[in-house]
């Protein structure tokens, strides 16, 4: 894994590497403060009603995905403009990695190095700030709600990996990407009404949500390393494709 | 005492829509500096790859240090450690900057030498103001520049042979002489160190060259050591009226009211028989240019 980081570190720009960090603090102080804002409107709106403490209300879900489903179509977007999309359009440009047998293995890397930075910073973003906030406004720690943000950020990272995989091997202009980013949220869109839908259903239901939410949890974490293996491979194809269209005839 | 081969090939051919590189023997003589001189077009780009391996959709065969064949040189690292290569575009990631390449090369080469990197960054004068500018971007830097920054990394590694594409093209004549001074210091600093080069810059190049192949539509069509290229190809001067009949003779022919010019096969002088002319060594730029006008398609 040092290894990862380290590609990753040397492949990438700092500039891009601490303007993700910023954004994902940001997105993290969001998602903090709508769960402030909003989580305790909620309760004042249901005064006298009994309520679950352990969950979410609906505006704090909905201001959670929108800002959720933005930071997805950032990711996707820095990923293009600013590292692994790059060596994709420009596979016939780094031509230094492949005087090297090293080369393919410190690309693969960096990308791996990537997928996890991201992991990473998303989790702290989504999942723990939204954890200790919702545990501090609701006054208890609940397995519901960790399970839940647990979910939306599996959906988050799938995203965000499918998007680098269609971006990377599709989006050769602006405008195509433009064009993705709108995929992009749609798909995100996607697996969050499947959610909410699944949730809502097994709770009229009066079936516990809870398992189902960990069968969720963890098949997105099953997809979005699917998709990130998929990405990998598409870059490292891109990459293996140069020693075969480099500027030649001379 | 036979001569050791830093690279030989067999067969080499790659084909593209309108052209083909059809190279059935190639020799570089080891511890020498070699020139690949052609018009453009000629195929030396896409030879360079092949040797480097930034290419590898070729047939044929390559052999390295006379043991390592080119499927060595893919699975086997010492191989590419002792290959050192330079190429004229495509090379780094335009947004990579000087403190990237040198991360990065620590990453990809065993035997980088970051000391020795920075050493070669102040004697190249790779940044105007003196200064070491870590941060500044490869697209951001002159074609010279770029050049500079290449070469500083390539020979801050411990290599056995340099393969250059066109190493002189974008430099000012005094880095250009600076090139040749490096390409001595590095062949003279170990036994077997060898430099393959293509130039377009035949007259800045000629006095580091030792042995010279010049290419036509993909085929070499000259070949051999400097010196006995111009024992080959003399440079003949003659009378204003013998020039019709020297013309059918010499490979290149330049006439004034007072005589004519050209080069010529030092065994094509007694087609010359009796008339008064004098000969001269040509230049290796003579030379290469009277073998190329003598195949090119150019008219």
């Amino acid at each position: 894994m040092i290894n990862c980081f380290n590609a990753y570190r040397v492949l990438s720009s700092k500039a891009f590497r601490v303007t993700m960090d910023i954004l994902s603090l940001v997105y993290g102080l969001l998602v903090s403060l709508f769960v402030f804002t909003f989580q305790n409107s909620y309760f004042e709106h249901n005064a006298g009603q009994y309520i679950d403490k352990s969950f979410m209300s609906t505006e704090t879900l909905a201001m959670l995905l929108g800002i959720t489903g933005l930071m997805t179509i950032i990711y996707a977007f820095s990923d293009y403009f600013l590292f692994a999309g790059t060596a994709a359009r420009h596979t016939g440009v780094m031509n230094y990695l492949r005087t090297s047998v090293h080369g393919e293995k410190v690309l693969g890397e960096a990308v791996t190095g990537d997928f996890i930075r991201t992991a990473i910073r998303t989790f702290i973003a989504l999942p723990c700030a939204g954890i200790v906030s919702s545990s501090i406004v609701n006054g208890r720690y609940s397995a519901k709600l960790v399970l839940m943000f647990l979910v939306v950020w599996g959906a988050m990272l799938t995203t965000i990996c499918i998007s680098n995989l269609l971006c990377r091997r599709f989006a050769k202009t602006l405008l195509l990407m433009v064009i993705f980013m709108y995929v992009v949220g749609v798909i995100f869109g996607i697996f969050v009404v499947s959610i909410v839908i699944l949730t809502n259903s097994m709770t009229t239901l009066q079936f516990d949500i809870l398992p189902a939410m960990i069968v969720i949890a963890v098949f997105y974490a099953g997809l979005a390393v699917m998709f990130f293996i998929l990405s990998r491979k598409d870059v490292i194809k891109g990459y293996r494709s140069g020693f075969e269209d480099v500027v030649g005839g001379k | 005492m036979e001569m050791m081969n830093v690279i030989e090939g067999k067969n080499i051919v790659k084909k593209f829509k309108n052209f083909e590189l059809n190279v059935p023997e190639l020799e570089i003589p080891a511890g020498f500096a070699t020139a690949l001189i052609g018009e453009n077009g000629a195929g030396k780009t896409t030879l360079l790859n092949a040797i480097a391996g930034t290419r590898l959709d070729y047939k044929g065969e390559l052999k390295f240090f006379g043991e390592f064949s080119d499927k060595d040189r893919e699975k086997n690292p010492e191989v590419r450690e002792r290959i050192g290569y330079t190429g004229t575009e495509n090379y780094y990631l335009p947004g990579w900057s000087v403190d990237q390449v040198r991360e990065i090369s620590k990453l990809l080469f065993a035997k980088y030498d970051d000391e020795e990197f920075g050493r070669r960054y102040n004697e190249l004068a790779i940044s105007a103001s003196g200064r070491y500018e870590g941060g500044k971007k490869f697209s951001s830097l002159s074609d010279g520049t770029k050049t500079k920054l290449m070469l500083a990394s390539v020979l801050a590694r411990d290599t056995d042979l340099l393969v250059m594409d066109e190493p002189a093209s974008p430099l000012d004549p005094l880095m250009r002489d600076k090139l040749c001074e490096l390409i001595s210091e590095y062949i003279s600093s170990r036994e077997g160190r060898s430099v393959f080069f293509s130039t377009h810059n035949i007259s800045d190049m000629e006095n580091i060259t030792d042995y010279a192949i010049i290419m036509e539509h993909g085929e070499i069509v000259e070949k051999g050591f400097v010196e006995d290229l111009k024992e080959k190809y003399l440079l003949v001067k003659g009378e204003p009226e013998d020039a019709d009949v020297a013309k059918k003779v010499l490979y290149t022919f330049t006439s004034t009211k007072y005589g004519y010019e050209g080069i010529c096969l030092a065994e094509d002088l007694d087609k010359l028989a009796g008339m008064d002319i004098s000969t001269e060594t040509a230049s290796l730029f003579q030379i290469s240019v009277a073998i190329m006008k003598k195949n090119s398609r150019m008219k």
